[in-house]
């Protein structure tokens, strides 16, 4: 792939390490070794998923005193609801695409960089177009990332059930092959950041649901936890679908959406597909915002179980319920196109909010009129950003030179937040 | 559309059989969902027809089938219920079974009757082949005439082995000694109230006591196997005492683990059921009312399934569950049989305590462990491997099984939930209720995708 690096840039944003003064006794005993004796954390990072514990690693190989704090366990969120796809050929073209293709060059060594294994492959992914609509988006898709250099090619239906010989011949007509998408781990992904964070420095709360994050005088100023306040003169947002409630406390409307998205896995069977296998319908948008769009995703461990999404809806409510209606929608969009697996046993499904932004581009980066509060979140492919947002948004903290171009994801720019569509190619990835 | 009825009762065993009779008699419109081809669960099982004959008498009779198939019962039959999920007019019960059998059935109220699967107990060895569970070797004697193996040993605890021992004995093998870990029930004449009247099963008790000394079987109290050996399958196991040392090796070529029952509560859970940890069971079981009701109105567990009480427990349970689903149904429920109801499950519940408070599962099994030891069979993890993740900072029984896999397998933890749940809190010194549950998920037993599907196609 042709990488073209970020020109740097001019617009230095960030660099001072001075906690701001606070108001009120923080209530806070952090351990005794390290940075610690400093009493409190220069930088509180919210959520312990793929970006957070990303953030969270990158900031203390910085040496930035990092305070991790996760709601419930690590990779408990939509990080660990996901099948590990390191994708490509769904992103959003521009900067999306390019930020993407920067961050999917440093997979090829993470394992060795994080000294853990990640169970990280490159499989190859298939789109699977069903009409002439979706056929004419992939093929425009192709173009766009062959330009980029993407190993990107447009296959009839035959030629994609050469690679997937299991696909029902009248369930495709095509087919937007990448043979270097990959896929890993995702738990141990988050679990690797936080590893080697600690031994870095960083601290990692579990179990500690953010109440608020706290803002005096147009600056954030630290957060409010079951555990106590923590004063911190960075707060960085990752929480995902939980990000817009918790924009809220610092009195921020952040445009966070979200799909609850439902997915299934079965027994380990036999080789059934190499590839990520998606349904382009995913490109498709349409209106019906409030009903359960049923979609349709596939990935096989290297165990041999197939995991298999998914139904979703767009909804207001944050929960993690597997419906009596998603498990048979999934079951039928699975049945035809892969029918070998009708007598597959299902040994689980699950449910989970995942995060995404109206204009499909995430929201990263500071925020207008509250100093100190980085946002990111509502990526679209999360996986395959991780490492890279984990350096931008250190380097946010850090002062590191910043691409302007960024100012695009910027969490306070205008969106009709009423459009919402029905759009989430990545909702399990 | 689904069918709508009144009452669903789950699981065909005591409990189930009973609350089926009983609502019916109280004219409720009852449908029974049992997972095997023949009514009766683990205590009345019934042996399938196409071994009847080898087996000569047909497992154990019980006056409820005859009471259910004169009664208006609709009974489905080999049909799994994988999901329960609350609506706004009813449950919908998510089922799956031969050709004809509906999928989908809405209820006004449930009944849970789930019975209760073998601890597991592991240990060094316990994954080789020979090594079962009693109760799956009492199964395989009983119903398939099948013996486990020519020399057994048997370890766990209470008098389901003595059962057990008997069976093997009368069946031609060599009980080579039953290993009770706890210690001899010396205490057991202060509960001969308790006791008195439960005739039929002190004398089964009894007459496998009098079989293992004509075979002159060894009872030793205080005592487990700690290792099995062997290269193919089970040739050696190493016992001694719960504590101490003095470990000698005697060769076998089957073990059976009989450390009692642990309820089946996925499906209450998976509904949305409130559980809590009960450590006279060392296991999670519903929160119920004096109705048996759970925390969501109109549905109702009874019989080992909330806590592990004995066929008998289980059947009045049963009777006054379905009491109480005619009640929440607005129907006339005569209080004498009420009364009635709830006099016999009192003193059929003070004779279940007292074999709880002589037998209770042993807290010696943990020592056993060691760093190879494999915990969820499913899923081949050791104990090393979730120690490692402890190590790293896990202290949830969610974080373990995210990170290691450990009841993300076939049996979604049924089997290694407890084990690795004790071995967490142990680790991290914390009582085992704070290591929390694994989340509970549909289908609560593996359906074929298919079998998902609202309508056969």
């Amino acid at each position: 792939m042709n990488l073209t690096p970020l020109p740097p840039s001019p617009d230095k944003r960030g660099g001072d390490l001075t906690p701001l003064p606070s108001q009120g006794e923080p209530v806070l005993s952090l351990s005794k070794e390290g940075w610690r004796e400093g009493g409190s954390p220069d930088a509180v990072v919210i959520g312990g998923g793929l970006i957070g514990s990303s953030i969270a690693f990158h900031l203390a190989q910085a040496g930035v005193r990092t305070l991790l704090i996760e709601q419930g366990d690590l990779a408990s969120g939509a990080s660990g609801a996901n099948f590990g796809n390191v994708q490509v050929a769904d992103t959003e073209f521009g900067l999306s695409l390019e930020l993407t293709l920067q961050s999917y060059a440093r997979f090829a060594s993470l394992e060795a960089e994080l000294d853990c294994a990640l169970g990280y492959r490159r499989t190859g992914s298939l789109l699977l177009i069903e009409n002439e609509r979706q056929r004419a988006l992939m093929k425009q898709r192709a173009a766009m990332l062959q330009a980029a250099g993407v190993r990107a090619s447009l296959l009839t239906g035959d030629e994609a059930r050469k690679l997937e010989p299991h696909l029902a011949p009248d369930s495709l007509i095509g087919a937007l092959y990448n043979c270097d998408e990959g896929n890993l781990d995702p738990f141990k992904l988050v679990h690797a950041y936080a590893r080697r964070g600690r031994e870095r420095g960083l601290e990692v709360w579990t179990h500690t649901p953010v109440s608020g994050i706290e803002v005096r005088e147009g600056h954030a100023v630290g957060v409010a936890t079951p555990r106590g306040r923590v004063p911190a003169a960075w707060v960085i947002l990752a929480a995902g679908a939980w990000s817009r409630e918790l924009g809220r406390t610092a009195g921020l409307a952040l445009p966070v959406q979200w799909v609850h998205g439902e997915a299934l896995i079965t027994e380990p069977l036999p080789p059934t597909a190499r590839n990520a296998l998606t349904s382009a319908v995913f490109f498709e948008a349409t209106e019906t915002a409030q009903e359960q769009a049923v979609g349709f995703c596939l990935r096989q461990r290297p165990a041999g179980n197939v995991m298999i999404g998914e139904a979703a809806r767009v909804t207001r409510r944050l929960s993690r319920e597997t419906t009596a209606t998603a498990l048979p929608a999934i079951a039928a969009a699975a049945r035809r196109r892969l029918p070998v697996l009708r007598r597959a046993a299902v040994i689980r499904a699950w449910g989970i909010p995942v995060a995404f932004v109206p204009d499909s581009r995430p929201l990263l980066g500071a925020v207008d009129g509250v100093a100190g509060l980085l946002v990111a979140t509502g990526l679209k492919s999360t996986i395959i950003l991780t490492p890279l947002v984990g350096e931008l948004v250190a380097g946010m903290v850090t002062g590191a030179a910043q691409d302007p171009r960024l100012a695009e994801f910027s969490p306070s720019r205008a969106m009709e937040e009423e459009e919402i569509l029905w759009h989430s190619p990545s909702s399990v990835q | 559309m689904p069918e709508r009825t009144e009452l669903v009762v789950v699981g065909a065993g005591p409990a189930g059989l009973a609350a089926a009779v009983e609502a019916a008699g109280l004219g409720l419109a009852v449908t029974l969902v049992d997972g095997y081809p023949r009514p009766g669960g683990q205590y009345f099982k019934q042996t399938p027809p196409e071994l009847a004959d080898a087996a000569g008498p047909e497992g154990h009779p019980t006056a409820l089938f005859a009471e259910v198939a004169q009664a208006d019962v609709r009974l489905v039959s080999d049909t799994l219920v994988w999901g329960i999920f609350p609506e706004a007019d009813g449950f919908l019960i998510c089922l799956y079974g031969p050709p004809g059998t509906p999928r989908r059935l809405l209820a006004q109220t449930v009944v849970l009757a789930p019975g209760a699967h073998d601890r597991p107990a592991p240990f060094p060895g316990w994954t080789l082949p020979g090594v079962m569970t009693a109760g799956a070797a009492l199964a395989l004697v009983e119903h398939q005439r099948v013996l486990p193996g020519r020399r057994v040993l048997l370890s766990g605890t209470g008098p389901l082995q003595l059962v057990l021992a008997r069976h093997l004995i009368d069946g031609g093998a060599e009980v080579v000694a039953v290993l009770d870990a706890n210690p001899f029930p010396w205490t057991a004449w202060q509960h001969a109230l308790a006791a008195w009247g439960q005739w039929e099963r002190l004398g089964e008790g009894w007459a496998a006591w009098r079989t293992m000394r004509r075979a002159g079987t060894a009872l030793r109290w205080r005592h487990l196997v700690r290792r099995a050996e062997g290269n193919e399958q089970v040739e050696r196991a190493i016992i001694g005492p719960v504590q101490g040392g003095g470990a000698e090796t005697v060769a076998v070529d089957a073990i059976c683990l009989g450390h009692g029952f642990t309820p089946s509560v996925q499906l209450a859970r998976q509904a949305g059921c409130q559980d809590r940890y009960d450590p006279d069971q060392r296991a999670y079981v519903p929160v119920r009312d004096e109705w048996l009701q759970t925390t969501l109105p109109g549905l109702f567990v009874a019989g080992d399934g909330a806590g592990i009480g004995g066929k008998d427990v289980a059947q009045w349970e049963g009777r006054l569950a379905a009491l109480g689903a005619a009640r929440q149904l607005a129907r006339a429920v005569p209080p004498d049989r009420v009364a009635a109801v709830r006099r016999e499950l009192a003193r059929q519940r003070r004779f279940a305590a007292v074999l709880t408070d002589l037998f209770p599962p042993s807290a010696h099994l943990g020592s056993l462990l060691t760093d190879d030891t494999v915990l969820c069979r499913c899923e081949e993890i050791t104990v090393g491997e979730i120690r490692r993740t402890i190590d790293d900072g896990a202290t949830t029984l969610n974080a373990v099984r995210m990170v290691t896999r450990a009841g993300m397998g076939r049996c979604q933890g049924r089997m290694c939930g407890g084990p690795v749940a004790e071995l967490l809190a142990r680790e991290i010194g914390q009582p085992v209720e704070a290591v929390g549950q694994v989340t509970p998920r549909p289908p609560v037993m593996p359906v074929p995708l298919e079998g998902l599907l609202e309508e056969e196609t």
